[in-house]
């Protein structure tokens, strides 16, 4: 295998795995909603 | 892994005759890893000592504010340094001819027009209220770079 296409194959798998972390949190739930909360209320809903 | 994938991009970068511009973006992207680090090493921590005490004694404890604005001001400059390392791999993918002419152009422009905005929204509320909280906009030129590198 190149150095090219190995780091295309890199620059993709991380991307996809960083991704698709955030994704991950974002489909548990409430996560989207504590991010939009004020930082005064997050240590609340967070304790629920 | 991104760091590293940022790490051979740039020996390809050198190989291909840029050997200055390719090495500061990926510094800086190195740089903007370690602040998006120290985000969740600082930030996820303490809202969750945070949230304990909040739930002990239905008061958010006055150290939280000051740590967020910490935590968050590491995210910042995560993105805005991401950023300005995507402009400057954007810069030597130009210069080296490396990729398509457009992969080069779509890049660059995509780190400078967002490392502004990142600069001119930094510190406001704007910037937290907005899916800009969550690290994405730095890492998808990756994804059409390192596309590009296979189908070349």
């Amino acid at each position: 295998m190149s150095l090219t296409t190995a780091t295309g194959i890199a620059l993709i798998l991380s991307t996809l795995i960083y991704h698709g972390g955030l994704a991950f949190l974002y489909g548990r739930a409430h996560f989207g909603e504590v991010l939009n909360l004020s930082r005064g209320e997050k240590p609340f809903t967070i304790a629920k | 892994m991104a760091s590293l994938a940022y790490v051979m991009l740039t020996a390809i970068l050198r190989d291909a005759g840029d050997p200055i511009v390719s090495t500061l973006a990926s510094v800086l992207f190195l740089m903007g890893i370690a602040s998006a680090i120290g985000f969740w090493a600082l930030g996820v921590p303490v809202t969750m000592l945070a949230a304990e005490e909040a739930a002990r004694t239905a008061i958010v404890p006055q150290y939280y504010e000051r740590h967020q604005v910490a935590a968050e001001s590491l995210l910042e400059i995560y993105i805005f340094l991401g950023l300005l390392g995507t402009a400057g791999f954007g810069w030597a993918l130009l210069q080296t001819g490396l990729l398509l002419s457009w992969v080069g152009w779509i890049t660059l422009a995509w780190g400078l027009f967002f490392a502004g905005m990142s600069l001119k929204m930094a510190g406001t509320r704007a910037v937290r209220a907005t899916p800009n909280a969550i690290p994405l906009l730095p890492m998808v030129m990756q994804l059409t770079i390192g596309i590009s590198l296979l189908v070349k």
